[in-house]
């Protein structure tokens, strides 16, 4: 008997929506980490993270049908499922403005356990926090770009898909949303090297 | 390679993304060359490896473990709902089928009852009322031209009578033999009374009984009695009137 580790996205959506629990248990644990940073890195806040991630699949649970895999991956899918929430609630909480600092979820998620010695694990704990704001203060349009390819490591060709649009596109965003990102972090000190920024310490993206 | 060929180049080669072996020596080349392109590139690494931080920051991060137990619960409360709602569709066409059996039977009835005659669908169900004709002038006219006779069909009634629009309607009307025939088993009349020059043989000649109202002071004319207290009310008569359209006849109803 196969195990349903072995087994592909698609076989495992198809079990699901013929009624295997274990089915969808298996493809929520492959999938939901990449969904769940995704509305994270997107919103900010762990709250609508969790929202979207379980409103996902659900909505895979109901209308599972209704992927094509002839037209993209299932996790594609998925992600561009979880655009679709995200950019909903941002819209529907007025949260697309540039955050403020009091933002009740800041740095929640983003608190994972370094191995670094103290001095080291402050500047690093503030390059983070400092690229993670900036990138919280792109545009939607620019922000999903950077978070598909810089933060999930998304293809140039899987973001076109997600995104609905062209790779061209996909490209040019991102080049305009680095370029941003830079102006944002640059103003009081300059972007440095970030192969000195642990010994010259809070000095990057200060 | 100059220095807008290089910015097109440089995001990728900061990412460490594939591109051409000679592109890419060209733009390092370029970079050692030029300084302000040097600087950008150091700018595209460094910003490249920040949001390589945070990405491996929150790599370890996950959605919270009872998600995964309200899905499985909400999987459930699905798998559970479904065959209910199969069960509801199924009721539901058992319903539209009982309501187009209903529906066709309804529609059979009707074109049964439009198929009907008048006098089969009254059978039974009202009671049969005369025609009234009614004369224009009050006083008898024994040579009564047909036309100036209006008809009243027995058993009009205003719902039937009222075409809707653009709905073809067929009236059926008895001719007046078989009303009279219809009505006259509780009539008492009297024979037929030529009228004018024609004599009983003309009557044998065929023609139409129309029935009418006249004035009981008519009676006079044709030598029957009348109640003077009753002058004034109406009696009935059928008229013969032959194909000539004159009237023949006439005979007296109670």
């Amino acid at each position: 008997m196969t195990h349903k580790n072995e087994l592909s996205d698609n076989e495992l959506l198809r079990q699901m929506l013929a009624g295997d629990e274990e089915a969808l248990a298996q493809l929520y644990r492959r999938r939901q980490a990449s969904v769940y940073r995704f509305a994270l890195q997107m919103s900010g806040s762990k709250s609508i993270a969790e929202d979207v991630t379980q409103e996902v699949f659900l909505f895979l649970m109901r209308q599972g049908h209704v992927f094509d895999s002839s037209r993209g991956a299932l996790s594609a899918f998925l992600l561009g499922v979880a655009r679709n929430h995200v950019l909903r609630r941002l819209r529907v909480e007025h949260l697309l403005s540039p955050l403020a600092d009091d933002n009740e979820d800041d740095g929640a998620g983003f608190q994972a356990g370094t191995e670094l010695c103290p001095l080291e694990d402050l500047t690093r704990a503030e390059t983070i926090e400092n690229v993670r704001k900036a990138v919280l203060s792109l545009p939607p349009k620019y922000r999903e770009v950077v978070v598909l390819c810089e933060l999930q490591d998304v293809s140039y060709v899987e973001t076109a898909e997600i995104l609905g649009c062209a790779i061209g596109t996909v490209r040019s965003r991102l080049h305009r949303a680095r370029a941003l990102l830079l102006t944002k972090l640059r103003p009081a000190e300059g972007v440095e090297d970030a192969n000195s920024a642990t010994v010259k310490s809070a000095r990057c993206f200060a | 390679m100059n220095c807008q060929r290089f910015e097109q180049v440089v995001v990728e080669l900061a990412r460490g993304q594939m591109m051409e072996a000679e592109v890419r020596a060209e733009a390092l080349a370029h970079s050692e060359a030029c300084e302000r392109c040097l600087a950008r590139l150091r700018d595209e690494e460094t910003l490249t490896r920040g949001l390589q931080l945070l990405a491996a920051d929150m790599e370890s991060l996950a959605a919270p473990a009872e998600i995964e137990l309200k899905l499985r619960e909400a999987f459930r409360e699905h798998r559970v709902v479904a065959p209910v709602a199969v069960a509801s569709s199924r009721s539901r066409y058992w319903l539209v089928a009982v309501a187009a059996v209903l529906l066709l039977a309804i529609t059979v009835v009707g074109l049964w009852w439009r198929s009907e005659t008048p006098q089969q669908r009254i059978a039974g169900t009202t009671p049969p009322k005369p025609p009234e004709v009614i004369t224009g002038p009050s006083e008898p006219s024994p040579v009564q031209a047909p036309k100036e006779v209006e008809y009243q069909a027995e058993n009009q009634t205003p719902k039937r009578h009222a075409p809707k629009p653009g709905r073809r309607t067929v009236v059926k009307r008895r001719a007046p033999e078989a009303q009279i025939a219809h009505h006259t088993t509780n009539e008492i009349a009297t024979d037929f009374v030529p009228l004018g020059d024609m004599n009983v043989m003309s009557l044998q000649d065929g023609g139409q009984i129309v029935r009418v109202k006249l004035r009981r002071s008519a009676l006079v004319r044709f030598g029957i009695p009348v109640n003077m207290d009753r002058y004034n009310e109406n009696v009935k008569a059928d008229v013969l009137i032959g194909v000539d359209g004159l009237a023949r006849a006439i005979r007296f109803v109670q």
